[in-house]
C-alpha cells in the first residue's frame, strides 16, 4: 500500500473545496484528472457502467466560470463525484445493475442527483452495482462485478460495489450508495472507506429505484468522514416528492465536527456484534476492539447494552426487504423472468412465496426492536461495533447465498432507521481493511459525524491507500 | 435495559439460526405455494430454489416463535 501523495485524484472533498473556492485548481482540471485515473484503473476494477466524459466535462467548465465569477456554491462546487447506477439520471441510462432495466433512460433526475447538481457537483457517470441493489455478485447479469481496490481478487461487497471501489482507487472523490440491509456501510467498510447510512426520512429516496421502501437509505460514500459530512448536507432535507421525507431541521453537519467525544456514552452491544460466534471473523473483532479502546482513550465513556431483539432483527430485515421486493418487481418477475440474474430472480421470486403473516410478524418484531434501540439510547448517545462479520472475500469460492446465513451487523439499523457509519479502522494480517460502525439516536447524524471524525483525526487511517 | 419493554419469546426456539429448526416442506408443497404464487417455474427452476427458500423458512419460524401478545402493529399514516 502507498501513503497518501498529492495527486489530484487523492485529494479528499474538503482539500480540493479549498483549492477550488480559492481559484488555485480547476474544476476542468480536477475533473480530467479523475477521467485520466479512470482511464488508468477501470480494466482492474469494472467500478463503472456508464461514463459522462462529455457532460462531465462541460459541467466542469461551467462550474469553473461560476467559481471565477464569484458565484461559489459551496463544498462541492466542482467536486467530482460518480452514483450508483439506481439513482435516475435525466437523460442518462439508469440500469439498476440489470439487464430488466438495460436500456431505461429517466426523464427526471432523481432528489439526490439534483440536489447534488445543484450543490455544483460534477457526475462522472453511473457505478457498478448488485442487481436491484440485493445479493451478488452475480456473473448472470449483463454487468461485470467490481473489484476490491485493496486486492483485485476480493469482492467489494455490495449491493454499492462500484461506489465503493471508485471512492477507493481515488476514481471518484465521493459516491452515492444506497443501503437496506447494509450495502452502503458493507462495501465501505470491505474497501476501506467511510460510508454513512442517514436517518430513515432524512434524504429523499424520490427518482432511487425501489428494493425495499421501508428499509431503503441514501447516503454518501467518501475517503473521509468530514466528506460524507458535505454530501449529506447537500441531499439531505425535506422532498414531498418521497412520503417518507421527513420535516426534521437539517444541521450543519460539518460546524460541530470537532467537539470530540470528551463526555460521550457509547453503548456497547458485545453479546451480539464481539462474543465468538461461526459466523463472525475473531480477526475483525479483534481489530475493533482495539478501536473501541481508542474510543474510550479519546474521552468516551463505553457501557455494555443487552439489546435481546439483535438476535430476531436480521430476520425481520431480511423478510421484509424480500416481500417488499416483490411487491415492487412482481410484474417483471412474471413477464419477464429471464431478464433477472439468477441470485436477485431466486430471491425476490422468494418475497412472493412469504404470507401476509410472515411479513407482519416481521414488521412486529422490528416495533420491539425499534422501542428496545430507542429505550438503550436514553442511556447511552452511541453504538460502536464492527460493521462486517468478516472481511472481504474472495471471489473465488464465494457463494452470494452464504450471505442470508448469520449474523448481520448492518441490518438492526436499517430496521430501526437510525443513523450509522463506518469508519476504517485497520486492516487485517492479509492487508484487508476492517471498518468501525458507529451509530445514534434518530436524526442525530451530528454526534454519530463527530465520534467517527474524533477517531478517524486520531487513528489516521485515511493515509493509508491502496497500491493500485 | 429494556427489560420491560420486551415480549416474551418462545424458549424453545434458538436465537441463531441453525439447520436444526427448519421446517421441512415437500416438493409437492413447495409446487403448490409457488403455482399459488403465480410464478410459473419449471422443475429445474423449483428444484434451485428450494433450497433456498427452507434457508428464509429458518428466518419466518424465527418470527412466529415470537410471541408479541396483544399488541399491536403500529401503522403510521401522515395525512398531509
Amino acid at each position: 500500500m502507498a501513503t497518501v501523495d498529492k495527486n489530484l485524484h487523492h485529494l479528499t472533498i474538503h482539500e480540493a473545496g479549498k483549492l477550488l473556492k480559492n481559484g488555485e485548481l480547476s474544476p476542468v482540471e480536477l475533473t480530467q484528472a479523475f477521467f485520466n485515473r479512470i482511464a488508468d484503473t477501470e480494466d482492474r476494477l469494472h467500478s463503472f457502467i456508464t461514463l459522462l466524459p462529455d457532460q462531465a466535462m462541460a459541467d466542469a467548465r461551467n462550474a469553473e466560470a461560476e467559481i471565477r465569477s464569484g458565484r461559489y456554491k459551496g463544498p462541492l462546487h466542482g467536486i467530482p463525484i460518480a452514483l450508483k447506477d439506481l439513482y435516475d439520471t435525466a437523460g442518462v441510462r439508469t440500469t439498476s445493475g440489470s439487464r430488466v432495466d438495460f436500456d431505461r433512460v429517466p426523464t427526471a433526475d432523481s432528489t439526490p442527483t439534483a440536489r447534488l447538481k445543484e450543490a455544483g457537483a460534477i457526475l462522472l457517470g453511473k457505478l457498478t452495482m448488485h442487481e436491484f441493489a440485493l445479493g451478488g455478485p452475480d456473473w448472470t447479469t449483463p454487468f461485470e462485478p467490481a473489484r476490491n481496490p485493496w486486492n483485485l481478487d476480493h469482492i467489494t461487497g455490495g449491493s454499492s460495489s462500484g461506489s465503493a471501489s471508485a471512492v477507493s482507487s481515488g476514481q471518484a472523490m465521493g459516491a452515492l450508495g444506497s443501503c437496506t440491509g447494509g450495502s452502503i456501510r458493507g462495501p465501505a467498510s470491505l474497501c476501506g472507506i467511510v460510508g454513512l447510512k442517514p436517518t430513515y426520512g432524512r434524504v429523499s429516496r424520490s427518482g432511487v429505484v425501489t428494493l425495499s421502501w421501508s428499509q431503503d437509505h441514501v447516503g454518501p460514500m467518501t475517503w473521509t468522514v468530514e466528506d460524507s459530512a458535505y454530501m449529506l448536507q447537500a441531499i439531505a432535507g425535506h422532498d414531498p416528492k418521497d412520503p417518507t421525507s421527513s420535516r426534521a431541521p437539517v444541521p450543519d453537519y460539518s460546524a460541530s465536527l470537532r467537539e470530540g467525544l470528551k463526555g460521550k456514552i457509547i453503548g456497547l452491544p458485545r453479546h451480539y456484534f464481539f462474543d465468538a460466534d461461526p459466523s463472525v471473523n475473531p480477526e475483525v473483532v479483534a481489530v475493533v476492539e482495539k478501536a473501541v479502546a481508542e474510543l474510550e482513550s479519546l474521552g468516551a465513556r463505553i457501557e455494555e447494552v443487552e439489546l435481546p431483539s439483535l438476535d430476531y432483527v436480521r430476520a425481520a430485515n431480511t423478510i421484509i426487504m424480500v416481500s417488499e421486493a416483490y411487491a415492487f418487481h412482481e410484474p417483471n418477475l412474471k413477464t419477464r423472468p429471464q431478464d433477472f440474474g439468477e441470485i436477485v430472480r431466486a430471491r425476490f421470486r422468494i418475497g412472493g412465496m412469504l404470507s401476509a403473516a410472515d411479513y407482519l410478524q416481521a414488521q412486529r418484531c422490528r416495533q420491539w426492536s425499534k422501542r428496545e434501540f430507542a429505550a438503550a439510547l436514553r442511556k447511552v448517545d452511541l453504538f460502536v461495533t464492527p460493521t462486517m462479520t468478516q472481511p472481504a472475500a474472495a471471489f473465488e469460492g464465494y457463494d452470494p447465498i452464504d450471505t442470508i446465513r448469520g449474523r448481520s451487523f448492518t441490518a438492526p439499523f436499517n430496521v430501526t432507521g437510525l443513523p450509522a457509519i463506518s469508519v476504517p479502522c485497520g486492516f487485517t494480517e492479509a492487508g484487508l481493511p476492517v471498518g468501525m460502525q458507529i451509530a445514534g439516536k434518530p436524526f442525530d447524524e451530528p454526534s454519530v459525524i463527530q465520534a467517527a471524525f474524533a477517531y478517524q483525526q486520531h487513528a489516521r487511517w485515511y493515509e493509508q491507500r491502496p497500491n493500485i | 435495559m429494556a427489560e420491560d419493554n420486551r415480549p416474551p419469546i418462545s424458549p424453545a426456539i434458538s436465537p441463531t439460526i441453525s439447520p436444526t429448526i427448519s421446517p421441512p416442506i415437500s416438493m409437492e408443497e413447495f409446487r403448490f405455494m409457488a403455482g399459488r404464487a403465480g410464478l410459473g417455474m419449471d422443475q429445474a427452476e423449483l428444484d434451485h430454489l428450494k433450497p433456498i427458500y427452507e434457508l428464509y423458512l429458518q428466518y419466518t419460524a424465527q418470527m412466529h416463535s415470537i410471541e408479541f401478545g396483544p399488541e399491536e402493529m403500529v401503522v403510521e399514516f401522515h395525512p398531509d
